[in-house]
């Protein structure tokens, strides 16, 4: 069965932190995660250990806010050269840069194994329908790209939950219909809102990435069980999630370990587990 | 008297991990230069421990077991929740518990400059939540 993780960010990679010591304080004072580092091959031993076979690696453009990047779209690309069975990479972009942001969609995706753009409105400091933003989404569209949107809940005081409200995505997905949307953490705790856009949208899909109520699987059981209900999930979602973890703050084994364990049928955990994202990155057809 | 410190990375490669140390620990009393004296081993990891025993692979995964049937996944702990400082959910109570049982620490008597050591004894590092990289430090005091 192939694994893949929709959602990791690499920013806890001891080779970039070496070269670069401003990541270590931003990672802690921005970014909000107090963690050890790691090597590169550690993790990736990691990821392989539980059996992932591609791992989404997102950047984080913070350079307008923070003067940052979580990591540089340079720093995502040497990992993709070391690795390329393993990673695929999401480019941190800051759309309010205009052409500078255009450039950079331009310059990564398609090439280098770079299949779209990971943005977070909450903390990047946008709103995420911002007309203004909008040339990038189009760009998006005509590059066949993927965009991966934080949505819902962060612990990061610095996030502004305004602009993770999921329906904010509503006038992307009705406008950009070729443009596949990911809406990450299921927009926890609207994911009803959520739910709305994954229903109504072909090109709307979720994450199942961190854990906010507890442990993974107790996270994942209030969602898919308590909440959404085992039936509902396999009848109206099978096609529609995809399973992330949000390493490191949770790692790609624990969330992996929870799917596992849901009640719901083997069929349709595979979906989550691979099959759905192998879906939308174009390489399987799936019933 | 010396007293010699080094600090040892140590890479696991599963979720538990048994990692045989006995040989790092003799490299560091040969470079600390101590003929007589007491090796101290500590991992600086509270989801992790050090333990002496035989190193026969039935056993290590008895070890394993053990602990996992001991103090299990599946219960409701205290410790997973939100942890404001780390910016992440504290998920792996199990881990630290397991740790606890173990010990972080041993030592070991030196002798013409070798550790004193029993025939079928070894000295483990166990990760309970890995793959990571870890740490330990390793303390040699004698003459």
């Amino acid at each position: 069965m192939s694994i893949v993780d929709f959602h990791i960010h690499p920013v806890n990679l001891e080779e970039f932190h070496r070269v670069d010591p401003n990541l270590t304080s931003a990672l802690r004072d921005i970014y909000g995660l107090r963690i050890g580092l790691q090597p590169l091959k550690v993790f990736v031993n990691q990821l392989r250990f539980f059996g992932v076979s591609k791992a989404a690696i997102l950047g984080l453009d913070l350079s307008r806010t923070y003067g940052v990047k979580l990591p540089s779209n340079e720093d995502l690309a040497r990992m993709i050269l070391m690795y390329p069975d393993l990673f695929i990479g999401f480019i941190g972009l800051d759309p309010l840069k205009g052409d500078e942001a255009l450039s950079e969609c331009e310059k990564f995706i398609d090439k280098r194994r770079f299949k779209g753009v990971k943005l977070n409105p909450a903390l990047q400091g946008f709103r995420p329908d911002d007309e203004r933003i909008y040339p990038v989404y189009e760009l998006l569209e005509d590059l066949g790209a993927i965009l991966v949107v934080h949505t819902g809940f962060s612990w990061n005081i610095r996030s502004n939950l305004t602009y993770s409200y999921p329906l904010l995505i509503e006038p992307i997905a009705f406008k950009f219909r070729e443009l596949k949307i990911v809406l990450a953490h299921m927009g926890w705790p609207w994911i009803w809102e959520s739910i709305c856009l994954a229903l109504r949208y072909e090109n709307v899909y979720l994450d199942t990435a961190d854990t906010f109520t507890g442990t993974p699987k107790d996270h994942l059981k209030k969602v898919f069980v308590e909440t959404l209900g085992v039936n509902f999930v396999e009848n109206f979602l099978k096609d529609k999630i995809l399973f992330g973890s949000n390493h490191p703050r949770m790692e790609s084994g624990k969330v992996l370990e929870a799917i596992r364990t849901l009640p719901i049928e083997d069929e349709i955990k595979g979906r989550i587990l691979g099959l759905n994202a192998l879906h939308i990155l174009g390489e399987v057809d799936v019933p | 008297m010396k007293i010699y410190g080094e600090y040892l990375r140590i890479e696991s490669r599963k979720d538990e991990d048994i990692i045989d140390i006995t040989g790092l620990l003799s490299e560091v009393v040969g470079r600390s230069g101590v003929n007589n004296g007491i090796v101290t081993v500590y991992t600086m990891h509270t989801t992790t421990g050090i333990a002496v025993n035989e190193g026969e692979e039935g056993l290590t995964k008895d070890i394993v077991r053990f602990l996992s049937r001991l103090v299990p996944k599946d219960e409701d702990y205290m410790h997973h929740h939100f942890f404001r400082e780390d910016g992440r959910m504290a998920v792996n109570a199990w881990a630290h518990l397991r740790s606890i049982l173990v010990g972080m620490h041993t030592s070991l008597p030196i002798s013409n400059g070798k550790i004193v050591i029993g025939m079928r004894q070894r000295v483990f590092f166990i990760d309970f939540d890995g793959p990571q990289a870890r740490s330990i430090y390793v303390q040699v005091i004698g003459i």
